[in-house]
């Protein structure tokens, strides 16, 4: 087996210092993991400390230096050399890409099943453990110096003080303002909580159908969930503070990976990201409805004429050349005239019943005026989702016309297809799942037969009304979708995360690389972090797309159409991937009340 | 020493059949004989792309190519081109081996290989008629790709006629080499139970229930034997389009007791159910070679088959009751014959396992084939993958006025191609791998031998 | 080809393939098959020339039988004939076959045409609407290339039948209609789909139902109850054919349809034999070694 030390890019500065003189090189090694050198001392200082025995493990006298040239103690020995992250900027390596997705939903995320099923093998996981806990080690660097210098005052060359504005703080925080301040600011969050949770609990019924056709009960919704969780995040990286302070114990030899800070350091992406992103889209929000409300009766005018001419003008027009031959195809007059009635009086009465009450250019006025204000107050995506919400209300006669003619298209392929099975000596065995031989008599197979000329005589009629209106619905559907982005967008891109791959990589790791150097004590690996890549960021985005892809726009949609499988528009399926920033289960908030309580200054 | 081969061949692991099962086994013997062996064939699925290493350094090559119709890649003279030429050439080989004319691949491979004056050499694993519109377009292909090679393998004297006929080639270009089986993976039970102990017989058939496989014959020779004998079960091994008419009469003889439909059963676990039974039936309508027979007999199994294409030259005679009729009653009868044989203990079939294994053996095989090199190698001229005279040879293969034009224009783009290739990545850019280094003690005696 | 001369001290070469014969090169052609393969390519192959002369007369009796579905079109289409004296006429000759080939009707066959006719009442108003839109030119050109098709599917149908004869004896009664429905089953269809074209053309309800009832009577129930290749079927439907055109179109068209008539079943199957036996190419039939053996099913 091999062993590895790892060396510091921190010591080389002082190797250089001394130059001239002899130094000797201390490691701590931790019991399953690489040796790690924490810093070199010059011999003399070390001489002075006494006998060799003095250091006893888990510091290890390692290596000395003679003529600018490093002799390890033992053989066998490779060097990785690494630049410590900085745990107090938030630096931290990692083998695994940092999470910006809630853990407990990233199982789901996870693609590729074969990939899962390699990693199940145990020798994928032998060494990384060893590995991984090297990695730890590197991570917690200053801390483990902090503390070698605090136990061997001697040998170590800086002694830090406690800066001035540290002491300040803390003295503030004793104050007793403070404590009153902080109290309020306390329990006006948990009401606010409270009163979050509750609504979103409400909507969350499972029989409540709010979430599947409303898009702003479903902003709504998030924008509660992200209340409700926000004291949760604050607590972690607030314990992650504590725990820093108390960290640097190295008896306590086994440092699980539960308790390395950096475990907290996405939910302090993930917090600061979306105060970020609600702060945006408040101002977003203002910046519209300023805009909105400054040309509101151009607006309204548009609006008008629009909807009317879309919604109704169009399609009215649209029916009556499906009944009239269109194209020069012959239709079957009496089934046309049939569906054309049907589906013209649906329109009158969605033109009576919804739209005219709904685009009146009062109604229309008062309608932008409350956008404005949502907008301007609670954010941009609440206009926005009120605007989808209200544009699938005013198609519902569309949503209905495509249902309808949906079901009457596949009844027919579905008695087509079975009428086809007859008529090739077939028939489905429901039982089993499988289509069987079977001998039809004389009478079966003429009455199928007639059955079966008669559906395709009909198919152009019913084809006709079906590709028309499923083109409708699918043209309805991109335009909501394609808002809906917008709101998706304003809701959950990375910006923070974003903003610190740019500012500092160190701080989303994406894994380690190793590169080859060399020197004058011949050659070494080098341990660098590789940042997390900006596709990684969007990587939830990118699973949205494809689905929306997947569903609406491809191959698969043609054929989806073709069998007559209804286009459903199941928001909670394709927006789900985005809420993976935020925990499956809602907080109970009298667990979250206790441990705030606890962080109170007493 | 050796040679660096490339077998080359749409069908290979992980999909299992009789052509994929045969390339890793001659791969895996020439390595033992001091050869080089890569093989390349196209992706499958989306994972298994790119370059793979088997047991003993067996490189194998999954190319990113448009997969058409049961993992048949896209026939298209030229496409295979570039990825082809880059490994060809970066392998260093000196013989090109594609498998089986319903590979699409390996057609192009070949035209290719002739383009950069390697040896080709082509093995066929079936039988094609002539009647069908796919197998006469596959012919006249075939006049094509095997206008420049240099040796044709063929699996059975069968196999042989119909390439003669069919490729219109010189008898003295083909040689026949047979497939073989690992009979230490086929061994008899031991100590299984004869007939006067357990009192019942069990009939194996492991076939794709397709048409041409007999699937037909099979389904109505069932109920009859059944009838017939009540001593007597099936255990029927294999899917298909035909597996439902095969369902279907069992339940409506009420036969579930007694025939077995296992569906799909994985290569590896064939002997397992082989070893169950006592007679192994075969029914099926066309044959080039018929390995499962010769697996069967291993296991110890009397074989009652048709007697069409290669069977008849597969297994000597005592080990197999032929069905001289491809008709139910025929078979029937053979069954019968074969259920009193068994019945009577006149057949001795713990024999024929050890006796297999002295008929059929990889490493013969391979020791064929490296022969087979050998004279490729040995008797090449040296115009002979010189471009004009490959052209000349294509001109006079077809007798069509048209076609023949056709094909010495596809032979010109392609020779352009290369030319165009070359230009903008010469061989000598290519970067050229180590090879697998062999096991040291194998040198070692193969030189001792 | 220095293998192929044995010399005569080896063992003779045979044809197996798990016999080590390792004194031949794996290379070596046995000299019987060259042999083979020149002798096969003299050999003149006999087709049997009253197998040809059946099959196309089996066709011209089908189209005859297709004619009679223009005849009584055209009867109430054009001269408006009594539909329901047409029906009548052709329900009371197939019960009299019928009752002459099963001696009496039973009860399933009374349920089963009970069923039919129920079922054309029930839907002889939609028919008649399906293609009402279409322009009368239209509906006869798609009926025409309609017409083509049955017949081509219809006598494919029937060449089929005959190959099915032999195992109809021995095999079990279930199995050995499965493989016939599917082509039987195609003709049924396109004929209704043709009558469905046409029926928009007809006057009244009644029309259709009738002229439904009588294309299904006479196209496909009668060719299950009597062979129409038989000579006296042949010559009833020759009669009614000959006269219809006689009446409609005029003596000269008889008398050049007749022509047609005797020169497709006289001399066009022996033209079509001398083909087959002198200029068609042979290969397939050498050829036919390898190809896959058809399976024969008793």
């Amino acid at each position: 087996m091999v062993h590895y030390i790892f060396w510091p890019e921190y010591t080389y500065s002082k190797e250089l210092n001394n130059i001239n003189e002899e130094l000797c090189a201390i490691s701590i090694a931790l019991e399953s993991g690489d040796q790690m050198v924490l810093d070199v001392v010059p011999e003399s200082s070390f001489r002075r400390q006494g006998p060799n025995n003095s250091i006893l493990p888990p510091y290890y006298y390692i290596a000395r230096r003679r003529d600018g040239q490093w002799i390890l103690n033992h053989d066998g020995f490779y060097i990785i050399r690494f630049v410590a992250p900085k745990l107090s900027s938030m630096q931290f390596l990692s083998l695994e890409p940092i999470l910006l997705t809630s853990p407990e939903r990233q199982e789901e995320l996870s693609s590729s099943e074969s990939i899962k099923i390699l990693f199940d093998y145990e020798r994928y996981h032998v060494d990384k453990a060893r590995f991984k806990q090297s990695i730890d080690q590197v991570n917690l660097y200053y801390n483990y110096l902090l503390d070698f210098e605090k136990k061997f005052p001697q040998l170590s060359s800086t002694i830090q003080e406690t800066p001035l504005y540290v002491k300040s703080f803390n003295w503030c925080k004793n104050c007793f303002i403070y404590k009153i301040i902080y109290k309020i600011l306390l329990f006006i969050s948990i009401s606010i909580c409270f009163i979050a949770g509750q609504i979103s609990t409400l909507l969350n019924i499972s029989f409540s159908p709010f979430l599947r056709i409303s898009v702003t009960a479903r902003q709504i919704d998030l924008r509660c969930q992200q209340l409700c969780y926000f004291p949760v995040q604050f607590l972690r990286i607030n314990k992650n503070r504590t725990l820093s302070k108390l960290l640097p114990r190295v008896k306590d030899t086994e440092t699980s990976e539960t308790q390395l800070p950096c475990r907290f350091y996405p939910d302090y992406i993930r917090f600061y990201n979306t105060l970020w992103l609600m702060t945006n889209d408040i101002s977003f929000g203002l910046i519209i409805s300023a805009m909105c409300y400054e040309n509101q009766h151009k607006l309204v005018n548009l609006l008008h004429k629009m909807i009317r001419y879309c919604l109704y003008d169009f399609i009215k027009k649209v029916t009556i050349q499906l009944a009239d031959n269109p194209l020069g195809i012959k239709l079957n007059a009496e089934l046309t005239h049939f569906l054309s009635e049907l589906f013209l009086w649906i329109i009158d009465f969605a033109y009576i019943h919804i739209i005219e009450p709904l685009t009146g250019k009062e109604t229309l006025l008062m309608l932008i005026k409350l956008n404005c204000y949502v907008m301007s107050s609670i954010g941009a995506t609440f206009g926005l989702s009120l605007t989808v919400d209200f544009l699938s209300l005013c198609s519902f006669h569309i949503f209905l016309f495509y249902h309808i003619i949906n079901k009457l298209y596949s009844w027919q392929l579905n008695a087509m297809t079975n009428l086809y099975y007859l008529f090739r000596g077939k028939k489905k065995n429901k039982l089993r799942d499988r289509i069987d031989f079977n001998y039809f008599e004389l009478d079966q197979l003429l009455m199928g037969t007639l059955l079966f000329i008669i559906m395709v005589y009909l198919t152009p009629t019913v084809l006709a009304f079906y590709i028309s209106y499923t083109c409708l619905r699918l043209c309805l559907i991109y335009s909501e979708i394609s808002l809906e982005s917008i709101i998706t967008l304003i809701n959950h891109f990375p910006l923070f995360a974003l903003l610190l791959r740019v500012k500092d990589p160190k701080r989303l790791p994406g894994g380690v690389s190793f590169d080859i150097g060399h020197d004058n004590n011949g050659t070494f690996l080098l341990l660098k972090n590789n940042p997390l890549k900006i596709g990684m960021l969007f990587k939830s985005f990118n699973i949205v797309l494809q689905q929306v892809m997947n569903n609406y726009c491809s191959i698969h949609t043609i054929l989806n159409i073709i069998k007559g499988n209804p286009i459903i528009m199941d928001r909670h399926k394709l927006y789900y991937v985005l809420y993976s920033s935020l925990p499956e289960k809602s907080v109970t908030i009298n667990e979250v009340y206790e441990q705030l309580l606890e962080t109170l200054p007493n | 020493m050796g040679y660096n081969i490339a077998m080359i061949c749409d069908f290979f692991y992980p999909q299992l059949g009789g052509v994929e099962i045969h390339i890793y086994h001659l791969a895996q013997n020439l390595i033992s004989l001091g050869h080089n062996v890569v093989i390349i064939t196209h992706a499958y699925g989306n994972e298994r792309v790119g370059v793979r290493y088997l047991t003993n350094g067996l490189k194998v090559y999954y190319t990113p190519l448009f997969v058409l119709h049961r993992e048949t890649t896209f026939p298209s003279v030229f496409s295979m081109a570039p990825i082809l030429r880059h490994i060809m050439l970066r392998e260093k080989i000196d013989i090109v081996h594609g498998h089986g004319s319903g590979s699409a691949m390996a057609q192009e491979s070949i035209v290719h290989a002739n383009t950069l004056g390697m040896k080709t050499v082509f093995t066929d694993h079936s039988l094609y008629g002539f009647s069908v519109l796919g197998s006469i377009l596959l012919n006249k292909l075939l006049l094509f790709t095997l206008g420049n090679i240099d040796r044709v393998i063929c699996v059975s004297n069968i196999c042989k006629d119909n390439m003669i006929v069919r490729a219109n080639m010189d008898p003295s270009k083909l040689s026949v080499i047979p497939n073989a089986v690992i009979s230490d993976a086929f061994k008899p039970l031991e100590n299984k139970p004869t007939f006067k102990e357990k009192k019942r017989i069990t009939i194996v058939a492991i076939s794709r229930l397709f048409p041409n496989k007999g699937a037909d014959l099979i389904i109505r020779i069932i109920p009859k034997i059944c009838q017939q004998h009540p001593e007597v079960d099936f255990l029927l091994a294999g899917d298909g389009p035909k597996f439902v008419e095969l369902q279907q009469t069992v339940e409506s003889f009420r036969l579930q007791d007694r025939v077995t439909l296992l569906g799909a059963v994985p290569h590896e676990n064939i002997r397992e159910v082989l070893c169950k039974g006592d007679i192994y039936l075969h029914t099926t309508l066309t044959e080039a070679f018929g390995t499962v027979l010769v697996e069967a007999a291993s296991c110890g199994l009397l074989v009652v088959t048709t007697h069409v294409g290669g069977i008849p030259e597969v297994l000597p005679d005592y080990m197999t009751v032929y069905a001289m009729e491809t008709s139910v009653t025929s078979l029937v009868e053979a069954t019968n014959k074969a259920i009193e044989l068994y019945k009577s203990d006149m057949v001795d079939t713990s024999t024929f396992h050890d006796e297999i294994k002295q008929m059929y053996d990889w490493m013969d095989i391979a020791k064929r084939t490296s022969k087979v090199y050998d004279q490729v190698m040995r008797e090449a001229l040296p115009n002979d993958k010189n471009w004009y005279v490959m052209l000349k040879r294509v001109y006079y293969r077809d007798n069509g006025r048209w076609a023949r034009l056709l094909l010495v224009l596809c032979c010109i783009v392609e020779y352009l191609l290369f030319m165009v290739m070359e230009f903008f990545q010469p061989e000598a850019q290519i970067e050229k791998p180590p090879k697998w280094p062999h096991k040291v003690e194998e040198i070692i005696n193969e030189k001792l031998n | 080809m220095v293998d192929s001369n044995v010399p005569g001290t080896r063992t003779p070469w045979r044809r197996l393939l798990w016999l080590k014969q390792d004194e031949y090169p794996d290379n070596y052609t046995d000299p019987g098959f060259t042999e083979y393969m020149k002798n096969l390519k003299e050999i003149d192959f006999d087709y049997d020339y009253d197998r040809i002369r059946t099959d196309f007369l089996k066709f011209y009796s089908l189209i005859l039988n297709t004619c009679f579905v223009f005849i009584t079109f055209s009867g109430m289409y054009e001269y408006d004939y009594d539909p329901k004296l047409m029906s009548l006429i052709s329900t009371l000759t197939i019960c009299g076959f019928s009752l002459l080939k099963y001696h009496k009707l039973s009860n399933k066959q009374m349920k089963s045409s009970v069923i039919i006719i129920f079922t054309i009442l029930t839907l002889s108003p939609v028919l008649k609407s399906l293609s009402q839109t279409t322009s009368t030119d239209s509906i006869w050109v798609i009926s025409f290339w309609l017409t083509i098709y049955y017949l081509f599917s219809v006598f494919k149908s029937i060449t089929s039948d005959s190959k099915m004869v032999t195992m109809m004896t021995t095999t079990n009664k279930i199995k050995k209609v499965r493989n016939i429905t599917y082509s039987k089953n195609l003709p049924t269809n396109i004929l209704l789909a043709n009558v469905a074209m046409l029926s928009s053309r007809l006057p009244t309800t009644t029309h259709v139902f009738c002229f439904l009832l009588i294309c299904i009577e006479i196209n496909i129930i009668l060719p299950k109850l009597l062979d129409i290749s038989k000579f006296t079927v042949s010559l009833v439907s020759n009669l009614i054919v000959y006269t219809y055109i006689n009446i409609s179109w005029g003596f000269s068209s008889m008398i050049i349809f007749g022509i047609f008539t005797i020169l497709f079943t006289n001399v066009l199957p022996r033209v079509f034999w001398y083909w087959e036996t002198h200029y068609k190419c042979k290969t397939p039939e050498i050829l036919s070694l390898w190809d896959t053996k058809t399976p024969i099913l008793t």
